[in-house]
């Protein structure tokens, strides 16, 4: 095992660790970022829409209205001192951004536009901000690319293609990690004084989902395995609007731009769930609208579909109205989307979606520093770190509105990496415990000499399948507890997969199988979180509990994963400081 | 619809081994030749390497050859490719380490010579931003939505002839920092462009154009580069 | 990778350029001058007198240069783009200066030392 020592290792190289890993540069020390791709292939570069912030270039914001909307749409479970930093400090890291080079798209004066975004508003409710910043509709991109290219300013140094396979925790003191070269095999022993996890979602465990094959929530897992708790893991986001059986994302600044969401009479049915914003309800709420839609027989239908009398199971984001002209300018992604994978011309006709998989609210459980924390008062592991969609601090708390995903990623990746910049100098190089590094040995062993009668693909397919049929966006109290059982099967079935590839260069089989052991041990909390909350809150929707429950479940879970296996859940109070939970209306 | 599929298979390891292997998979209406090769693993040969990821043209991590054209197997739909055999390769140009995944080092390391970030002395103003007209932005916009798959230098027959020349997708990331209004790097960027293996490498043969997913005319932003380096000059 | 070392290739690229759009201007005036200036009358007489003067002695060198410039350029770069072996590329590229540098030694004596058979006007 080769090792290396760094005093800061960051995995993950989307928005929020290569954020954090500036901030750790500019200070003058050392930091390397373990990413399993390169960093210009990150999913943050799948961000569209626009990254949230009051700047106020077209209209009359505020940092309160955005931490006012925040905290609404979070179904009141998203902690208000996190809330209030996240609105409170978003101008500054988006000017910042901007003076990094990030190529914003313009209003005619020069500064940067700004275009509506679900549940974001003025004047607490009244009407719809315009408060995402946005660069077309590939904000993300530009984003991620303007901090790739930060760092390489800053010269921090990358490991691509390394896969984290053992995170080295003990006495609640984090000791580094060991990575697996992906390119030339082999294990990697990271020796680091701060290691800090920015390793994204997990929406791989759906089928219909917005996010990459790489998307499969590894850092929440080796996190778990440590014996740390996840908090929140049943809050799964759908995006309303994915392309129609692929799931792709079409961006909220779609409706943004004054998009209409249409049903099969050619009625927009969100007058009937958010007579204010309509299209621009919040996304859990448009989400269950569609849904709901769907279930009640005013889905859309295919021709074939049609022909065979099977109710329609799509909507329709009809653009046509914007022109192609308008359409080119402002959303050419969604164009070509369009076109590439739904076979429409949004200009000519409307483009059929459904909701799909797109966030995990929950994740690791950070302080508002993002420092990890391993229990419900907040007491933190010495030396480990984590911000981003993989964290939750919990600014998010049910339900995350639109653009305030990327702002999270930077904002909170800018102040982890401050935190780490802050401690460095406190912390050491913390003794390895004697059988820590030869645990990744013995797994990556296990991967190579793997040969059973389970095929890993076919694991992954009934995973993705049942998660979407019995834990997305209408849960039920049975279809949970089938679902637990699949999940526990699947587990099993996995002890006992084959795999054909044996070389140790470039064995994506291995990776592969290994990412589908993180989503089938993390696919268990999401659905044991989901059985336990016996509520509906933001993204959580239990038919068979439909209303909120202030009184009982107005807190966060932390799920553990016992030695023995079993799940364990802790509680944690919400923090709530200015606005007092009241009942959500749009 | 059933096609047959030409799979370039290769190990650095055996570099000696490399052959052709074909596969007959079924794709429904809408499937791409990701869609196939994530098949072909799943169910026919475990050991198919590529690289993928967010499978809608945004990570730039599929490009590869696909019928002698260089696409991204992800935005790739099967049935707009006529032929009923379908050969794969690697992205030509680049090391092949295995299968289809290339060494996309030397390609990164082009990038990061000529230095890819904002270069502006000046301290920028507190608390807003800088202002850009939107038509000044529009020069580097659409510069802007590069991905780096590598399609467009690996395309590039002058890349083929002289390896280190810098290639249209560092080129193009040169001209979207020189073009920026709030840049003023130009001078630090001329020992990487103005060289044996620079701006000057470039024959406007515009295979870049063809090849680039998302669009862009790399040869037309090369050109107004050369331009401004001549004007820099002489 | 080696870098700057030797001619950046501007100075080529740019002169390419100057030359070709001389080159187009000169062939033009060339065929208007040969074809059209005497009704079209082309006898050895008229070209050799005209070619005895001083200022299309420079036109003409102008030309020479120009022209075996922007062709052995071309060369140079043809062969940088083909030529994958370093030896082979170094040989046709020493090649191309010495044809070019030859030819451009012969056309200069052949212009300067013309005169009109008979000796004059």
């Amino acid at each position: 095992m080769i090792t290396h020592q760094h005093e800061a290792v960051i995995i993950g190289a989307g928005l929020a660790g290569m954020r954090a890993a500036i901030e750790v540069a500019k200070t003058g020390q050392d930091c390397a970022v373990l990413s399993k791709i390169f960093p210009s292939r990150s999913h943050s570069s799948a961000a569209q829409g626009g990254t949230g912030a009051s700047l106020g270039n077209l209209d009359d914001d505020n940092w309160e209205f955005h931490m006012f909307d925040t905290v609404k749409g979070s179904d009141y479970l998203g902690d208000q001192d996190a809330a209030e930093i996240l609105a409170k400090e978003a101008p500054e890291v988006i000017y910042e951004l901007e003076h990094m080079g990030a190529p914003f798209s313009r209003t005619p004066e020069g500064k940067i536009a700004q275009r509506k975004f679900g549940g974001h508003t003025l004047n607490f409710g009244e009407k719809p901000a315009l408060r995402a910043c946005y660069a077309a509709d590939y904000t993300g991109h530009v984003l991620l690319h303007t901090l790739f290219e930060q760092c390489i300013k800053y010269g921090i140094r990358f490991y691509a293609e390394f896969q984290v396979v053992h995170l080295i925790v003990k006495d609640n003191v984090c000791r580094g990690v060991v990575a697996w070269d992906v390119r030339h095999g082999g294990l990697h022993l990271f020796r680091a004084k701060a290691t800090m996890f920015a390793t994204g979602g997990y929406g791989r465990a759906f089928r219909i989902t917005t996010n990459a094959h790489a998307n499969t929530g590894d850092g929440l897992n080796l996190v778990m395995r440590t014996g740390l708790p996840l908090e929140d893991m049943e809050f799964v986001q759908f995006h309303p609007t994915g392309i129609y059986r692929n799931g792709i994302l079409m961006t909220e600044g779609a409706r943004g731009e004054g998009a209409y969401l249409l049903n099969k009479d050619g009625e927009r049915f969100m007058k009937r769930y958010a007579p204010t914003l309509m299209e621009l309800g919040p996304r859990d709420l448009v989400a269950r609208s569609i849904q709901t839609e769907i279930n009640k027989g005013r889905g859309c239908q295919t021709e074939e579909q049609k022909k065979q009398g099977i109710p329609g199971d799509h909507v329709y984001l009809d653009l046509t109205h914007l022109g192609e002209a308008r359409l080119r300018e402002v959303l050419p992604q969604i164009f070509e989307l369009a076109r590439n994978f739904a076979g429409v011309d949004p200009a000519k006709e409307p483009t059929p979606i459904q909701p799909t998989a797109h966030y995990s609210m929950g994740g690791i459980p950070v302080t508002i520093n993002g420092e990890v924390i391993y229990n419900a008062d907040n007491d933190s592991v010495r030396g480990l770190y984590a911000a981003g969609e993989c964290a939750c601090i919990s600014v998010h708390g049910a339900n995350r509105l639109g653009c305030n995903s990327t702002l999270d990623a930077t904002l909170n990746g800018r102040r982890t990496g401050r935190t780490i910049a802050k401690h460095l100098p406190d912390l050491i190089y913390e003794e390895l415990p004697d059988d820590e590094p030869e645990k990744a040995e013995i797994e990556m062993d296990w991967y190579f000499k793997a040969d059973g009668s389970e095929n890993v693909a076919d694991i992954r397919n009934e995973l993705q399948d049942t998660m979407m049929q019995n834990c997305a966006i209408f849960r039920k109290g049975e279809e949970l507890k089938t679902q637990l059982d699949i999940v526990r099967e699947l587990q099993e079935r996995y002890q006992n997969i084959g795999l054909q590839d044996k070389s140790q260069a470039f064995n994506t089989e291995v990776m592969e199988a290994m990412e589908l052991g993180h989503l089938l041990a993390f696919s268990e909390v999401i659905v044991y979180g989901a059985l336990e909350r016996k509520e509906s809150r933001g993204a959580h929707s239990r038919t068979d509990y439909p209303d909120r429950d202030d009184k009982n479940w107005l807190k966060h879970t932390l799920a553990y994963r016992e030695p023995d296996g079993k799940i364990r859940l802790e509680f944690k109070p919400v923090v709530i400081t200015r606005f007092q939970p009241k009942e959500r209306k749009y | 619809m059933k096609k047959t599929y030409r799979i370039f298979r290769f190990d650095s390891a055996k570099p000696k081994q490399k052959h052709y292997d074909t596969f007959k998979v079924e794709t429904a209406k809408g499937e791409t030749v990701l869609d196939v090769l994530i098949e072909i693993k799943a169910h026919h040969d475990g050991s198919l390497v590529f690289r993928r990821s967010c499978r809608h043209g945004i990570c730039g991590s599929c490009a590869m050859q696909i019928n002698g054209l260089n696409m991204l197997a992800c935005e790739t739909q099967v049935e707009m490719l006529k032929d009923n055999t379908i050969t794969v390769d690697p992205l030509p140009g680049f090391k092949p380490i295995r299968d289809l995944a290339v060494d996309m080092d030397p390609f990164y390391e082009k990038l990061h010579s000529i230095l890819p970030f904002l270069i502006n002395p000046d301290s920028p103003p507190t608390d807003k931003e800088r202002l850009q007209s939107e038509e000044d932005h529009r020069k580097i916009e659409l510069a802007t939505s590069c991905i780096l798959c590598g399609g467009c230098t690996s395309s590039c027959p002058s890349f083929w002839a002289d390896k280190d020349y810098l290639g249209p997708a560092a080129l193009l990331k040169a001209y979207r920092y020189v073009f920026d209004t709030r840049d003023v790097g130009l001078n630090e960027r001329l020992p990487m462009l103005d060289n044996k293996h620079g701006l000057w490498r470039c024959h406007t043969i515009m295979n870049c154009n063809d090849a680039c997913p998302k669009h862009i005319f790399p040869t037309e932003d090369i050109s107004h580069l050369k331009r401004k380096v001549v004007e820099e000059k002489y | 990778m080696e870098r700057g070392i030797g001619s950046s290739g501007a100075f080529a690229w740019f002169f390419q350029r100057i030359s070709g759009i001389f080159l187009l201007l000169a062939l033009l005036a060339h065929f208007w001058v040969l074809h059209y200036s005497n009704d079209g009358e082309v006898t050895f007489q008229i070209v050799a007198q005209r070619l005895s003067h001083p200022l299309w002695k420079t036109i003409d060198l102008a030309f020479l240069f120009l022209a075996i410039f922007h062709g052995f350029n071309g060369f140079i770069m043809v062969i940088h783009d083909y030529v994958r072996w370093k030896n082979v590329r170094l040989v046709l590229v020493s090649l191309v200066w010495v044809a070019g540098i030859l030819l451009g030694l012969l056309g200069m004596i052949t212009i300067i030392t013309f005169q009109v058979p008979g000796g004059g006007l």
